[in-house]
């Protein structure tokens, strides 16, 4: 019997129509603790250099951490990664809500999924039964449907169902995966690897208990975090996120017009925010994921505009994507459209910032009525943003098929020097957080190994919680994840070695990403956030190209990577104990580099590092 | 002299109807520095303060009638947060 894992990893072979258990093994767990790490592991060794993203060859990885599914507030989260058909980089989002405790309750640690499905399949698991199931009725139709039907035909309403939408159908390179209809797993497009691999849902249920070596750190911590609730955690226990966005107008950093501005008006900053919501009608009430007290979650209620609370409410990332960005202050069309965007499966962040991309080429005459069909991109024009998700979603006109592709892709197909106005990294879409005005996202956004993401995490903090299946928004020291571990494991785990586990899928994706073709030439921000910001106390600012380059070669050294290309170092993955990965990675790694010594970043502790929502 | 105040998010609990808007009359020639002490925030580490929509400083002279935000930078993100 082990402790906090069950040591069981389900392969299922969509083209063969066949499953498999695999067992890694004690020092494995050890070595990895699921999660990114995890994700790493097997992109590098199953996933062929080159490969399509939307081929067969890919594998989606849905993996849980040390600590998903166990009973305290944060341990509700899982992580998905693929190679993403966005950026052909390293794919890799986290999702809260239900579904991956389920998934360890019913007895696993992950799913590895390859090859594709003749037909749309959904694949069944009820603790240790497991089954490929014909799902060509739940093709083409929208999330809350198909949950309604997979719960319906089980006669199960605690079902847990992970599925991609009709965005993924349609091969949206930022189609996402939804699980429990309001948590996704946004960034990268893994929702359209999901849907070429013609596997529409994963339903889960479990009903075991997971086995842990010491029960007290978890109870203390689940008590913890009641007992403080108003210190620690009010913000988002009675708003959720984005209940103090006028502070980024006031600092000058409010993500407004495709990054060009940083203000807008306080009234209009307002009128979208959480803690308006909070006050108004259309809050049904807050909701939690699994085992959660802090209950951050919105859930949304308009009867006459067909809102459901079952499809959530829009978080930070969505108020400033659909909102700020696009000057839509109209919190009622913010609310269908972040129920749309569940509905058929899109990550807000770069659909919001794509259109954004699409209305300043529109402001700017680059792209005309020629090109969207005729169809008007006005800043502040909810009403036409609530359509486009549907146009998008499934490729209809020029203008839902141009988007579709995202900002980076649109804009290198539609010429006339567009690509300027792509706020990206590595093809991702830069998250609603300014990396001119704050520094754990100028840290952040160049060197994290999935592009723009906010929560991709190339820093120790995030890449942890990403690593042990942890939500990056509970106030837990160091020290507490740490007891964490070892109360989940009974291992004598400590800091040195947490570092070393993050350091490891570091690498590990560093390795993927270089022999991808991904380098240090990527590593880097694109030209608007080099601009000063037009309004505000920071327009007279301006990020230095160089102070970046510092920062990432800064990086390098810390990670025992080689300073220049930033190739990890033989040395490095000997003292990581993963020199056998430099295999999968061809060429990348330089023969005989560097002696055998841990990174600095194992070794030294980092300044503290905060998250944003 | 009087002015408005806006306690945003978590701050929102401070004022009477814990929904964050308060009106205080104040002594011509007061500062933001007074209005933090009398609502007995002098000693919170940090915050945003908005002064008629545009971020201020602690010694600025308020106007009558001004609004002001505070906020903590807590659920709304700062530059600052990352010098702490």
């Amino acid at each position: 019997m082990t402790n906090g894992y069950w040591d069981r990893i389900l392969h299922v072979d969509l083209t063969r129509g066949d499953t498999r258990v695999e067992s890694l093994g004690e020092a494995f767990w050890r070595r990895h603790l699921g999660g990114r790490s995890l994700i790493a592991h097997y992109l590098l060794r199953e996933v062929p250099k080159n490969t399509d993203p939307l081929g067969p060859d890919n594998v989606l990885v849905f993996a849980c951490g040390m600590l998903t599914g166990l009973p305290f507030p944060g341990a509700g989260r899982h992580s998905v990664g693929a190679k993403s058909p966005l950026t052909g980089a390293f794919g890799e989002s986290e999702a809260g809500g239900f579904w991956g405790a389920e998934l360890r309750h019913a007895g696993w640690d992950a799913i590895v999924i390859h090859g594709r499905a003749a037909g749309a399949q959904y694949l069944s698991i009820i603790d240790d039964q497991v089954e490929l199931r014909d799902a060509a009725h739940l093709w083409g139709k929208e999330t809350g449907e198909v949950e309604d039907t997979l719960r319906q035909a089980q006669g199960d309403r605690l079902l847990r169902v992970a599925q991609t939408g009709i965005a993924g159908e349609n091969a949206v390179r930022f189609a996402l995966i939804v699980n429990d209809l309001n948590e996704v797993a946004g960034r990268t497009g893994l929702g359209a690897v999901m849907a070429s691999k013609n596997l529409k849902a994963i339903a889960v249920r479990g009903t075991r208990k997971l086995p842990v070596a010491d029960n007290a750190p978890i109870q203390q911590t689940a008590r913890w975090v009641i007992d403080t609730m108003e210190d620690n955690h009010y913000n988002f226990h009675h708003f959720g996120t984005g209940a103090a966005m006028l502070g980024k107008h006031l600092e000058g950093h409010l993500i407004v017009r495709n990054f060009q501005d940083g203000q807008w008006t306080p009234e209009q900053v307002t009128a979208i925010d959480a803690k308006t919501f909070a006050e108004s009608p259309y809050r049904q009430k807050m909701d939690g994921c699994y085992a959660c007290s802090v209950r951050c979650k919105k859930r949304a209620k308009d009867e006459a505009m067909g809102v459901e609370p079952r499809y959530g409410g829009p978080e930070y990332e969505t108020l400033g994507a659909t909102g700020t960005n696009l000057q839509v202050d109209d919190l009622p069309v913010l609310l269908r459209i972040n129920q749309r965007l569940n509905r058929v499966g899109i990550d807000s962040v770069s659909f919001g910032a794509t259109v954004a991309w699409a209305m300043e080429c529109y402001e700017r005459g680059l792209l005309t009525d020629a090109d969207t069909g005729g169809i008007p991109l006005r800043w502040g024009d909810g009403e036409t943003v609530l359509k486009l998700v549907d146009l998008v979603a499934r490729r209809e006109g020029p203008l839902g098929d141009l988007l579709a592709d995202g900002a980076l892709a649109a804009a290198r197909r539609l010429g006339r020097d567009s690509e300027q106005y792509v706020v990206h990294v590595k093809g991702l879409e830069v998250a609603m957080h300014d990396p001119r005005a704050m520094r754990p996202m100028l840290e952040n956004y160049p060197i994290t190994p999935t592009g723009g993401d906010h929560t991709g995490a190339g820093r120790h903090r995030t890449s942890l919680r990403n690593t042990v299946g942890l939500c990056q928004f509970l106030a837990y020291d160091e020290p507490r994840v740490t007891d964490l571990v070892r109360g989940a494991t009974g291992w004598d785990v400590d800091d040195e070695e947490l570092r070393a586990v993050v350091s490891r899928g570091l690498s590990l994706a560093r390795l993927f990403n270089l022999r991808e073709g991904i380098t240090a030439a990527d590593d880097r921000l694109p030209k608007r956030l080099h601009e000063p910001l037009l309004k505000g106390p920071l327009s007279s600012r301006q990020l230095a190209a160089e102070e970046v380059r510092t920062i990432v070669t800064d990086y390098y050294s810390e990670q025992g990577w080689d300073p220049t290309t930033g190739a990890p170092l033989l040395g490095t993955l000997e003292a990581l104990e993963i020199a056998d990965y430099a295999e999968y990675a061809p060429s990348v790694v330089p023969a005989g580099s560097g002696p055998r010594r841990l990174p600095p970043a194992v070794r030294t502790i980092e300044a503290d590092e905060r998250h944003e929502e | 002299m009087r002015v408005e105040v806006h306690l945003h998010a978590e701050l929102a609990r401070l004022a009477p109807d814990r929904r964050g808007v308060l009106t205080l009359d104040l002594p011509e020639g007061a500062r933001v520095a007074d209005v933090l002490q009398r609502l007995a925030l002098g000693e919170q580490r940090r915050l945003i303060v908005g002064l008629n929509g545009e971020a201020t400083q602690l010694e600025q002279v308020l106007p009558d009638g001004a609004r002001i935000d505070l906020l903590t930078p807590m659920a709304g993100g700062s530059p600052e947060r990352s010098r702490q």
